[in-house]
């Protein structure tokens, strides 16, 4: 007796357990199934359709020849031409405002780099009084936008005498960037493991040694995505040369296209327009092609553990 | 090459929080000196101190001749393994061990040479050219090693070096450690939480506790593995060194007979007067706590005739082949004390979890063992007991 009820009791436990397994099987099916691949897919075409149309608009309407504005469309320009780009590089002034922009944004970028990458040492390896609230201020500056500190700026550069020089703009830039830096490079750091640092410190480096021979070549992805986005951010920037180099040698590509762009009486001419904008984006474009993968890799690795 | 002395040292962190008070020990040139004790006893911040990463807040320590309370770490002339190795991953094997000679601008030539042998001696040369993520356990182990005796420095300094490592290969790395330190002879101060490595490896083994202030000293005993067995200064360091460990009980000693009585419970042992500790005669019919090691038990079938002996119920039998544990009871109540509930606080439990009675273990012939459940006759070697105040738990 007791044993039919033993018996009953685990089939009727099997066959739950079976239904169960159906269940999660069937889920499985769903989940592994083509139309959930499909959607997801189809998802991501529309995302890459969204960000990379602009680019192509763009393109093809910096071939259109002049006056031929067709108003769009996906079609190519029946008759390509190069013309609006050499007309903006030669006569526009593009092949001086390339090097200017080069200039702010690899000084801008290597300097931020640097700088950060050694505060983010100093605050992850020295114990030092307000170190909290040092670090507190260097996350809370990170907030300022940069429209706010401008005038303050343009003040502090003109008593120096400095606006209308090179190092001025890079430096302002430099002043803008390094919160971010420090913060990225700072969490990178702290998840170096300290022993690294104690066993360099007997093996005879100093501070600066532990900095030179572990801290940076251990940063190197980070590294990297730093001066790649302080890079892109300087090369981006309208506000800064705007205020502070107002030469016209000075001037970069983001004024350049201000002035080409649409005024009080709309755009003057767009496929010129595009032919400065392509002109800009090409450096950015290469440069995320060739460091695509360490710059995914500053962001969402940590350090080694 | 040189010695390494303390004096007095002591570590408060943030002016508040003790690590170590006064600590005053002395490693002859040349010798191995292991620091065991449970997490949390400062073994580990004390070798930090002396490696120079950790401040010295009170007392000198000194390497050799020099007092180095204020020399960088770099300049002290030691060489640190760390627990986890702290090999540097973007350097291959070589570029490892040459790390700390390039810094010190060695010659080239030398730097080859050196890395070279210490390559040879640990038999790593094979990976000589392969990054430390490459590497297995053992090989990480031997390159941390390698790392430290290419220095060439004064002293080396171990943090838990094998406790990484699976049990075979610590066995392994233990006495490769141990022939290494016999062929070059550097002064070795070696941490370790496991007392098989401190017993085995250290020409003294200096067992340290956690301080709650400078009012004790960490340094519980300092002595060679033997001395530190047969003749424990006190209750922790009896309790500590020994696996399984020393059997605890309240007992008193009635001396005025021959032979002499030690009572516990129900049980009374006869001992020759002149084989209990001198002391432990003035204690007569006092309170003390006796401590019984597991293998100064055995099974009257093993022991043959003769020995005093206690009649016990047996509550389980742990045959390991070579040797067998017996569990049983004693209707006395546990004994608790400072030391005793900072060992069992090591072991994750507290004094709590002892219930009423105090429980013991022996190790008996395996041939021997009885069966749990059954009584059996334990003989006691009566010259292997020990005596402690039951105050202050010091040995009598």
């Amino acid at each position: 007796m007791n044993r039919r009820t033993d018996g009953q009791t685990r089939t009727r436990r099997r066959k739950h357990r079976s239904r169960n397994r159906s269940y999660a099987a069937r889920r499985r099916v769903w989940r592994e199934s083509g139309l959930v691949k499909i959607g997801q897919q189809l998802l991501l075409v529309l995302v890459a359709f969204v960000s990379l149309a602009p680019l192509y608009t763009a393109l093809t309407t910096s071939m259109t020849p002049r006056g031929e504005l067709s108003g769009g469309g996906i079609a190519p320009p029946s008759n390509p031409t190069f013309d609006n780009y050499i007309l903006a590089w030669r006569d526009l002034g593009f092949q001086g405002m390339f090097s200017n922009s080069a200039i702010l944004a690899v000084s801008a970028a290597t300097a931020t780099t640097l700088l950060a990458a050694a505060a983010a040492f100093a605050l992850v390896r020295f114990r030092f009084k307000g170190r909290t609230v040092l670090m507190a201020a260097i996350i809370g500056a990170i907030a300022v936008p940069p429209i706010v500190i401008i005038i303050p700026l343009f003040l502090t550069m003109s008593d120096f005498g400095w606006v209308n020089t090179y190092h001025a703009a890079i430096i302002a830039e430099v002043g803008l960037l390094l919160p971010f830096a420090i913060f990225l490079l700072y969490s990178f750091m702290k998840d170096l493991p300290k022993d690294l640092f104690d066993a360099a410190a007997l093996d005879g480096a100093g501070s600066i040694g532990q900095f030179r021979h572990v801290a940076l070549p251990l940063s190197r992805s980070a590294l990297v995505t730093t001066a790649m986005i302080s890079g892109i951010f300087a090369w981006n920037d309208l506000l800064v040369p705007l205020i502070l180099w107002q030469e016209g040698r000075f001037e970069t590509l983001m004024m350049g296209l201000a002035t080409l762009g649409p005024g009080r009486t709309g755009v003057r001419d767009v496929p010129l327009l595009m032919a400065g904008v392509t002109i800009t984006i090409i450096p950015l474009v290469a440069m995320f092609a060739i460091g695509r993968r360490a710059l995914i890799r500053g962001l969402t690795e940590g350090a080694l553990k | 090459m040189a010695g390494i002395a303390f004096d007095a040292v002591g570590k408060v962190y943030g002016g508040e929080t003790r690590a170590i008070a006064d600590v005053s020990l002395d490693i002859g040139d040349g010798e191995f000196v292991v620091l065991v004790g449970p997490s949390g006893c400062g073994k580990s911040t004390l070798l930090r101190m002396v490696a120079g990463l950790e401040e010295i807040t009170e007392g000198d320590i000194m390497i050799g001749d020099r007092v180095v309370n204020d020399v960088a770490p770099k300049d002290r002339d030691i060489a640190m393994v760390f627990q986890n190795y702290a090999l540097y991953p973007h350097m291959t094997v070589r570029d490892n061990m040459a790390f700390g000679l390039k810094l010190r601008r060695t010659p080239k030539k030398e730097i080859a040479a050196r890395v070279e042998e210490a390559a040879r001696i640990l038999e790593i040369t094979d990976f000589l050219n392969r990054k430390p993520k490459a590497l297995s356990g053992g090989q990480r182990q031997r390159v941390a090693m390698g790392r430290a005796i290419v220095r060439e420095p004064a002293a080396f300094l171990m943090d838990e070096p094998l406790s990484n490592l699976d049990a075979k290969l610590r066995v392994q790395m233990r006495s490769e450690l141990g022939l290494l330190h016999t062929r070059l002879g550097t002064t070795t101060l070696y941490v370790t939480h496991d007392q098989v490595e401190a017993m085995t490896m250290g020409d003294r083994v200096a067992v340290l506790k956690a301080v709650a202030d400078a009012s004790e000293s960490n340094l519980q005993q300092i002595a060679a593995p033997r001395e530190l067995y047969d003749r424990p200064v006190n209750l922790f360091v009896a309790g500590f060194i020994g696996s399984p460990a020393m059997n605890f009980v309240y007992a008193s000693v009635d001396a005025a007979g021959d032979p002499a009585s030690v009572r516990f419970g129900p049980h009374s042992l006869a001992a020759a007067p002149d084989s209990l500790p001198e002391g432990v005669a003035d204690r007569s019919g006092q309170e003390i706590v006796l401590g019984v090691r597991p293998e100064a038990f055995e099974i009257r079938s093993a022991a043959g005739a003769g020995g005093s002996s206690m009649n016990v119920d047996i509550d389980l039998v742990e045959q390991l082949g070579s040797e067998a544990y017996v569990h049983f009871k004693v209707p006395v109540p546990p004994v608790v004390t400072a030391d005793i509930e900072a060992l069992l606080a090591d072991e994750g439990s507290d004094t709590k979890s002892l219930g009423n009675e105090t429980r013991f273990t022996a190790r008996v012939n395996p041939d021997h063992a009885p069966k749990a459940g059954r009584p059996a006759e334990l003989v006691v070697d009566t010259a292997k007991l020990h005596f402690f105040d039951k105050e202050t738990g010091d040995a009598i």
